[in-house]
């Protein structure tokens, strides 16, 4: 037979200055916990929905970053020919050469970090539909336009439509603002693929990214590139290259476990103290659960429910504390292409839902010892207590 | 009995409480410890004296960039610039390719002028200086590879599509990063079959009073050519680095803040609950003819006295994290915990602010009942 929950409810109710305070301590941990892991929840959302699972890249074998990668015109036209490539409408095989650059540049805060260029052909908004155009319009080859992210157009200086920001040695006129549905590209800046090569002095491109017909194709283009020992060049597919990427996210994922551990512990020994206290409180009423019948175990289990209630609304708290920076724009830097990645913070229910089973935790362990004494008090002491 | 006892004995009155509360606040002034360190090592970069006179030059476009190695010649004709070196970052790694470590392409004469804190034995500099493929590395990562001297291995490059065969000839010690490696320029320029090109120079400068001049000169000289220079302090350099992170500095100081916040919640409520328990006692102590700001500061001190044994238990939790090799644990992101003096000022300001701040409120409370209220309390 369990005692009713609306005892521990009741009480809570009756003593709620002391509940407030202990709430509150678990809501903080709660919600410092929530904040960190979206931001590492952002990053890792930023690059995983960048993949497209049919786009295979195809970089030097052994390289990190697409950046970091080179390749020659005459393995560029072996690399296309790889079997298995999409054709679009008009026919034309769906593959792309890429040039990727970065330039040292402003954000609106004074601090100057490295962005992402990328030279593209014509092809590349057929291999990446996210790309879309909501303000101004598409550059034109030849004239050393460039289109830039919408939340890099806000978190940059000189990046505003109409601006001339210097790319390499050149400026580029800023003639459209994309939208990137929150993908990797959302952190870069477009433009012609000829003109960037030119401006950065480089003879060679970076990348080829090619659209596989199938998914049994994705698996024959790799073939095909990984065992043609002329090439030297590996073939990734876009899932597999921006998971490796997520990284990035790691030590951020890291630092939130860290920070919510070692805060837990400080709350769960505040969480203690409150519930001895309101054990103290009540030696006469357990010694009286006790005498109508109720046994220590559900004396344990009565004020270990308080314990985790008591948590619970802590978490709660902490989860509607957290709420409003879901959707915020920030930034970091992606320490394997070494530009910048703009992400927003992530609130999930999953991540929520994880918070509160984290606050459960805390009451739990907080609550265990002190309704473990209640359960043992011997009762005719208990009765006799002032 | 004395007053002194008086707090130490009241202090210790709930055993159970006291101990949970200086653990609450223990672990709490710990994280606050490490995030004071953390944010001190990314903003406050440790400068030994001689980094005040060197000057790293860069492509004003982006550390990835290079410039042409004919630019060292240039550079070192610069007036008051004593030495200058290439120092390209070669990012390879060694066996697993998790584990990041500084590795530079350098002059392996010119190195040690520059870095001069940066100590290596008279007879290891010569045999670094007359073996192309020699390296020498950190004393730190000499013992994290148990490499000793004479024996090769083949650093893997990741940015650059080359691997090279690298033969241990000595090792260093730096106040700082103990766990670099330093190899030939010439070497790593023919293995890349002849790239004459460096991502980067460091210079030393003959005086403090030279450092802007120089700094100046050096990016005056390149302005207007295909690969513009920035050159600026060490420091300034590094501090660039970190910024690219993103707003740490407000992320680590709101946590702080939290912390510290959610600390003093956890001590008023403890104080509170333990001064009113004795508001009987308090109302007899003023009967006795003590004063208000006496029993008053009977609260407070016993507040602090259990705020600094728990500051105390934070600081001992902190430095049990020297005995840790972070180095490992953290892939080298943080070599080792050496927190400032200045962490342990704000650890030990913290936790006075909150065992004053925790004693106030139900001091107060305390003390402005009314006499005979009090006493009829709790009976």
């Amino acid at each position: 037979m369990f005692i009713p929950l609306k005892y521990n409810i009741r009480y809570l109710a009756v003593r709620w200055r002391g509940t407030v305070i202990t709430a509150a301590t678990f809501a903080l941990v709660v919600a410092t916990f929530i904040i960190v892991m979206s931001l590492a929840q952002g990053i890792e959302r930023a690059l995983t929905t960048t993949a497209n699972p049919l786009n295979v890249i195809i970089m030097r074998s052994g390289v990190q970053a697409e950046g970091q990668s080179e390749i020659g015109m005459e393995q560029y036209r072996i690399a296309c020919r790889a079997p298995g490539v999409a054709t679009d409408e008009n026919g034309e095989a769906i593959t792309a050469p890429e040039i990727l650059a970065m330039v040292n540049k402003p954000r609106y805060n004074g601090k100057m970090t490295n962005l992402q260029i990328r030279g593209v052909e014509q092809m590349a908004f057929t291999l990446r539909p996210d790309v879309r155009i909501v303000e101004g319009r598409m550059f034109r080859p030849g004239l050393r336009e460039a289109i830039v992210s919408r939340t890099i157009s806000n978190r940059f200086q000189g990046f505003r439509l109409g601006d001339t920001p210097r790319l390499g040695r050149g400026h580029f006129t800023i003639v459209g603002l994309f939208d990137a549905r929150g993908t990797a590209y959302d952190s870069e800046v477009w433009a012609d693929a000829r003109e960037i090569m030119q401006e950065f002095d480089r003879e060679r491109y970076s990348t080829v990214v090619v659209r596989a017909r199938d998914e049994a194709a994705v698996q024959r283009i790799k073939d095909y590139v990984d065992k043609d020992p002329r090439l030297k060049l590996m073939a990734k597919d876009e899932a597999a290259y921006y998971n490796e990427q997520t990284k990035t996210a790691r030590p951020v994922r890291a630092f939130a476990m860290f920070l919510a551990f070692t805060m837990a512990i400080g709350a769960c020994f505040a969480g203690m103290n409150t519930m001895y206290a309101n054990v103290a409180n009540r030696i006469r009423e357990i010694g009286t659960l006790r005498i109508l019948g109720f046994t220590p175990t559900a004396v344990l289990a009565s004020f270990l429910i308080e314990s985790v209630c008591l948590a619970l609304i802590g978490g709660a708290v902490g989860c509607v504390a957290a709420l409003p920076i879901n959707g915020l724009a920030t930034g970091t830097t992606n320490f394997d292409s070494f530009t910048e990645i703009t992400f927003y913070f992530t609130i999930t229910p999953q991540l929520m839902f994880r918070g509160m089973l984290f606050a459960a935790f805390m009451g739990l362990f907080g609550g265990f010892l002190p309704a473990w004494s209640a359960s043992r008090q011997p009762v005719l002491a208990a009765l006799r207590q002032a | 009995m004395n007053l002194r006892r008086f707090v130490w004995r009241n202090a210790l009155r709930n055993k159970r409480r006291t101990t949970l509360t200086m653990l609450s606040i223990g672990f709490s002034l710990f994280l606050l410890m490490i995030l004071l360190t953390f944010m001190g090592m990314l903003l406050n970069p440790v400068i030994e004296d001689d980094s005040a006179l060197r000057l790293l030059t860069i492509r004003t476009t982006s550390l990835a960039d290079m410039m042409p190695i004919s630019y060292l010649d240039k550079i070192k004709r610069v007036p008051n610039v004593t030495h200058a070196a290439p120092l390209q970052w070669f990012n390879g790694t060694y066996r697993d390719p998790n584990y990041q470590f500084a590795n530079f392409a350098t002059d392996p004469k010119a190195i040690w002028e520059i870095y001069s804190e940066q100590k290596i034995a008279p007879e290891q500099a010569t045999a670094f200086i007359a073996d192309r493929t020699a390296a020498v590395a950190g004393e730190d990562l000499m013992r994290r590879y148990g490499w000793k001297i004479g024996d090769r291995f083949t650093l893997n490059g990741n940015i650059f599509p080359v691997d090279l065969d690298l033969k241990i000839v000595g090792s260093f010690t730096a106040p700082i990063a103990q766990n670099m490696l330093y190899f030939h320029y010439d070497y790593f320029n023919e293995a890349m079959g002849g790239l004459n090109q460096a991502g980067s120079y460091v210079i030393k400068v003959a005086d403090a009073a030279s450092v802007p001049v120089v700094s100046e000169a050096i990016d005056a000289m390149f302005r207007n050519t295909p690969a513009e220079t920035k050159t600026q302090t060490e420091k300034a350099f590094v501090l660039g680095f970190v910024s690219m992170l993103g707003n740490i500095q407000l992320i680590i100081l709101s946590v702080a803040g939290v912390v510290v916040f959610t600390m003093l919640l956890v001590s008023v409520s403890t104080m509170a609950m333990s001064v009113r328990e004795r508001l009987r006692e308090v109302a007899i102590l003023r009967t006795l003819g003590f004063s208000r700001w006496t029993v008053m500061a009977l609260v407070i001190a016993e507040a602090i006295f259990v705020a600094l044994a728990g500051t105390v238990l934070g600081i001992a939790l902190g430095e049990s994290l020297r005995l840790l090799d972070l180095d490992r644990m953290t892939q080298g992101f943080i070599p080792k915990f050496d927190p400032g003096l200045s962490a342990y000022l704000y650890v030990l300001a913290a936790g006075i602010a909150i065992g004053l701040l925790s004693g106030l409120l139900p001091g107060w409370q305390a003390t402005n009942i009314p006499i005979t209220s009090a006493m009829r309390q709790l009976e």
